[in-house]
């Protein structure tokens, strides 16, 4: 039975915001553009490549039930998670927005004996965003710390400070880690990235890591079954080429990915073999 | 879809999604291209014309797309400054000249309350919108937001609760 509020409510929340005449106008004249132009929308056909999906099967002696989600590669990204509503050309005007960004520096301080921490730091962006960053030049360290996942069955030895953030506005809050590995004594590098979500997005929010000159996609079967799909990106400054290797890793409420720089193919395939993801 | 049918949606819902848009995102540029996209998802999926609740289905797509953005800007770590709208017009809705105590002095009950309603936290506002605002059932706003109707009722539960309060808060 309705009480006194919801009847105040539906008095006070009628929908009469009228949209502007030039605002229909535009909507009409896109629909047709896109509909001469035939296009998944925001997406041009031809960069679309298949979907792919990946599943574990219980094979080996380490038998998890982890399903990753699926990897949808397009000219400038790697998605994953709910599709349906992903924008490419939304996610490249976004990175190649000239917006100024206001950072506040709010606080920095210095780690001690008593903490794990190198450093800290607390930065506002537009006075609305709070990122709070420590550093850690101990990998395992930094994850009992933040109780992020280990991907790996192996040490790494670390190339360089990790970090760690933790970033938050009103309504939505995503803790993130990322770090640099060597591999062996050369200049190969592996170069990881895992972000939690923590509150305030759908379940089936889409996540996108935007590449540039992508291309070479394919993927790999670790010894336990999981296939990863592998998508290298060329990025040219001056005269320098350097390739990229993208791995992207999506399950539950985490996402992430892992690249790697100045490593075969072959040692490429014996990390992701290291890869054992556990499900909570 | 032909965009025949589509022109006939804007006529019948823009309304609809257009005051949708506004209340939830509660910045008028944000809201002009949410409802924007949200036509051009539409039309693009075909399924409009098939559906059998039209305006429930748009708004369920605004509101994924706009749960997608907030993912889009977060990971960049950026935001751009929040302008909340101040047309003439929309005197309704709170902005920044107007609080809630400015409101209360006109002693309109309906403004007061459109003012409580923006200051929700969001989860609780786009509840409360897509049930009194655009009429969309439990079990409706269960399916488009990929919540139990538990949580549903749960969050609309809390935001009356937080509504009363202000309400007495500030009549009192």
């Amino acid at each position: 039975m309705k009480d006194n509020m919801d009847i105040l409510l539906e008095k006070a929340l009628q929908p009469n915001e009228v949209p502007r005449v030039e605002l229909n106008a535009s909507i009409l004249e896109k629909a047709k553009r896109r509909r001469k132009k035939n296009m998944w929308y925001g997406v041009p056909k031809v960069a679309v490549a298949a979907l792919v999906f990946a599943l574990l099967c219980p094979i080996g002696v380490y038998a998890t039930n982890l399903i990753l989600k699926q990897v949808l590669v397009t000219e400038y990204t790697m998605t994953v998670g709910d599709t349906e509503y992903f924008n490419e050309k939304d996610i490249v005007d976004s990175m190649n927005s000239t917006e100024e960004v206001k950072t506040d520096i709010v606080s920095h301080e210095e780690g001690n004996a008593n903490v794990k921490w190198l450093t800290k730091d607390v930065q506002k962006l537009n006075g609305l965003v709070t990122n709070t960053y420590y550093t850690y030049d101990d990998y395992k360290a930094m994850l009992e710390d933040t109780k992020m996942p280990n991907w790996f069955s192996k040490d790494y030895e670390l190339s360089e400070n990790a970090s760690y953030v933790n970033t938050k506005d009103d309504t939505i809050e995503e803790d993130a880690i990322s770090a640099t590995f060597k591999y062996g004594e050369g200049e190969g590098r592996i170069h990881l990235s895992v972000t939690k979500r923590i509150k305030g997005f759908a379940e089936n929010v889409s996540s996108s890591l935007y590449l540039t000159n992508t291309g070479n996609k394919r993927t790999y079967k670790n010894v336990d079954g999981v296939e990863f799909t592998l998508v290298d990106e060329v990025r040219e400054s001056g005269e320098t080429k350097v390739t990229r290797t993208y791995v992207v890793i999506a399950y539950d409420m985490y996402d992430g990915h892992i690249f790697f720089e100045n490593l075969t193919e072959e040692q490429m395939h014996e990390v992701l073999d290291t890869i054992k993801i556990s499900q909570q | 879809m032909d965009s025949n049918v589509l022109e006939k949606c804007i006529e019948d819902y823009g309304k609809d999604v257009y005051s949708f848009c506004l209340y939830m995102t509660r910045n008028k540029e944000t809201a002009e291209d949410l409802y924007q996209q949200t036509f051009l998802v539409a039309y693009e999926k075909g399924e409009l014309d098939d559906a059998r609740n039209p305006k429930s289905y748009l708004i369920s797509i605004a509101v994924n797309l706009w749960n997608n953005q907030k993912r889009k800007y977060l990971w960049r770590k950026k935001k751009a400054n929040i302008i909340y709208f101040q047309d003439e017009d929309l005197t309704k809705l709170s902005s920044d000249a107007e609080t809630v105590e400015e409101t209360v002095i006109k002693q309109d009950e309906e403004e007061l309350i459109r003012s409580l309603v923006n200051e929700l936290p969001e989860k609780m506002r786009i509840v409360i919108l897509m049930y009194y605002m655009e009429e969309m059932s439990v079990d409706e706003i269960s399916k488009a937001l990929h919540i139990p109707a538990g949580t549903v009722k749960s969050r609309m539960h809390q935001a009356k609760n937080r509504l009363r309060e202000g309400m007495v808060q500030y009549e009192g």
